[in-house]
């Protein structure tokens, strides 16, 4: 059951970070946007992925617990970097061209981040993990 | 007596943890924590504005090249110290402060830890919060609750929040502030590159007056030395006795990076001063982020230091510790705010001071662990194992006239090389040749004697 919730929330970061990525490379005038976007997005990308990597050696027995400790410790990193990147995407120094593209990261950053509150506070609640392991 | 029993599930665990933390016994293993978590808390004492504005400051006397060089070189130093003094965790499980006691003995491991741990670090506390201050008023100056004085007010505070839920609240904060310091020396670098046409437009920047290597490394090494002494305080919650020393040093790789990406910035922008040229470039909401969380993040440790320092002999919990701490801190801090407002003095000689006469202690601690344990023949895993009913001397006096000649000789009176390692290196081969001369000469390095309790007291 809770190895299902981090499968979907993974599933969920990896799409938001693809979003992300996929900004950096639509070409804008400003490198300095599309560079933010790609190493955010590849940032957030490489944090989700590690999750069901680092949940291979998870032991059989006791596994809910052991999966939410792996999962909550990946899981802060990925709430930091969507807290970082919605307080950065708009501001001046990244504002590409289009400012629909800075709105679209914007919007991808904090759902990251509200994702990523929401995932822990279930962590907690579905197996009375320590958010500090 | 029942509830002061953390629930151990060590066998052989005999010690009752009377104030909390485990201020003066050793970690039960059932409580130690992954590397992940241990390199997170180290990694925040580094993510914090005073690494960035040193960045700044380096960039004021060295180009890109030199200064990844002198950043490599002062962070390699730091390593190699902490990492050592983290590796000595890793075997006892215990505090700086209780690895000081077989070096300096028991009363002269209280006075030492509060010379080069207490004092420094309840220093950093209210100079940082000082600095909160001056930040937030930068960034906000209209706003009457972001004036210097209620800024460093509130914001000492909050940091003493975390440091009251000890290594918990640490490490909350760290996992928020470390990615953040990571895409904020990236953000750095990026704009340095684009200020300078191009990113090998950067490497032709020159500084207008160019320092000596000398002077870079030791200013690297005095920005951190006092965080490097007390590495055990995190490193004995490791899970092997190499995490705390593993740790430390990925840390000491990330305040490389960000003292580099630092002084690139204060290259290209002509400004020291990196949360405002960060500012000035349109980082915006970030620059206030990378102030709050940045300060807190140190901050916090180092009140958690000084706590866990006064500990060893304040019969005081030490969450109310903390409380006291802080308050004391807080009040430094306001005064800092209200006689000197946002000049740069206080923070740069306390720095320097930090530097030059810190490391000898350290040097001590070393020698007596991996030379003169060695020399006696004492296992790695059996030595510093102390027990309740365990005697242990009050001075050793080896050890205090080993750090005092070292602080003084290498910190103040030879003026060549790098101060923070004259003193360290002068501090490890006194002790080593001093305390194996006794040995061999059958003199009495120890004097008095007091018996552990269960308490660790």
């Amino acid at each position: 059951m809770y190895s299902k919730f981090v499968k979907m929330i993974v599933i969920i970061n990896v799409v938001f970070a693809g979003i992300i990525l996929v900004l950096g490379f639509i070409p804008s005038d400003n490198w300095m946007a599309d560079a933010t976007y790609i190493i955010c997005g590849g940032a957030q990308l490489i944090a989700a992925l590690l999750i069901p990597l680092r949940m291979r050696n998870v032991p059989k027995e006791g596994a809910d617990l052991a999966v939410a400790e792996v999962f909550v410790q990946s899981n802060w990193v990925i709430i930091a970097l969507g807290m970082a990147g919605a307080c950065t995407y708009l501001a001046e120094f990244v504002a590409p061209n289009n400012p629909v593209i800075a709105y679209v990261a914007f919007c991808a950053g904090l759902a990251t981040l509200l994702v990523g509150i929401f995932s822990m506070y279930k962590s907690v609640k579905m197996t009375g993990v320590d958010l500090m392991i | 007596m029942s509830e002061m029993v953390k629930d151990v599930t060590l066998d052989n665990y005999q010690w009752v943890d009377k104030h909390g933390d485990y201020v003066l016994t050793p970690i039960p293993k059932n409580e130690t924590k992954r590397l992940w978590a241990i390199t997170f808390v180290y990694m925040g004492t580094v993510a914090d504005v005073a690494q960035v504005m040193g960045g700044g400051v380096l960039g004021t006397g060295f180009g890109v090249m030199d200064t990844f060089i002198v950043s490599l070189i002062g962070s390699a130093i730091l390593a190699v110290i902490g990492g050592l003094l983290a590796y000595i965790s890793g075997v006892t499980r215990c505090t700086s402060y209780i690895n000081f006691r077989p070096a300096f003995g028991r009363m002269g491991s209280n006075i030492f830890s509060t010379l080069a741990s207490a004092v420094p670090n309840m220093g950093w506390f209210a100079i940082l919060t000082w600095q909160f201050g001056t930040f937030i008023h930068a960034l906000f100056p209209n706003v009457a609750f972001c004036n210097v004085l209620p800024a460093t007010i509130w914001g000492g505070c909050l940091m003493a929040l975390t440091a009251y839920f000890g290594i918990k609240g640490l490490e909350f904060f760290s996992y928020l502030a470390v990615p953040y310091f990571i895409l904020l020396a990236i953000f750095g670098v990026m704009i340095a590159v684009d200020e300078a046409g191009s990113f090998s437009g950067i490497f032709d920047l020159q500084p207008a007056e160019p320092a000596t290597y000398g002077e870079g490394i030791t200013y690297v090494v005095g920005m951190m030395m006092a965080m490097c002494l007390v590495t055990a305080d995190i490193g004995r919650y490791g899970k092997t006795r190499w995490s705390g020393a593993i740790a430390w040093t990925l840390a000491m790789v990330l305040q490389a990076l960000i003292l580099a990406g630092a002084a690139m910035l204060m290259l290209a922008t002509g400004s020291a001063d990196v949360p405002g040229a960060l500012l000035m470039s349109g980082v915006g909401f970030g620059a206030f982020l990378m102030v709050v969380l940045g300060q807190w993040s140190t901050n916090d440790n180092n009140l958690y230091y000084s706590s866990l320092s006064v500990g060893m002999y304040a019969r005081m919990k030490r969450k109310n510790l903390v409380l006291v701490l802080g308050a004391g801190g807080i009040f430094v801090a306001a005064l800092i705010a209200g006689i000197w407002g946002s000049a740069p003095e206080p923070f740069e000689f306390f720095l320097g001071l930090m530097g030059t006469a810190l490391p000898g202690v350290g040097g001590v601690v070393i020698a007596d662990f991996f030379i003169f344990r060695a020399y006696k023949g004492e296992k790695v895993d059996d030595r510093y194992q102390f027990q309740p009913g365990d005697e242990l001397p009050e001075f050793n006096w080896v050890g205090w006239v080993s750090a005092l000649i070292s602080i003084i000789v290498g910190g103040f009176i030879i003026k060549s090389g790098i101060a923070a390692v004259n003193t360290l290196v002068l501090g490890l081969v006194l002790y080593a040749v001093l305390a194996i001369i006794c040995d061999k000469a059958k003199i009495n390095m120890y004097v008095g004697k007091h018996t552990l309790t269960e308490t660790g007291e």
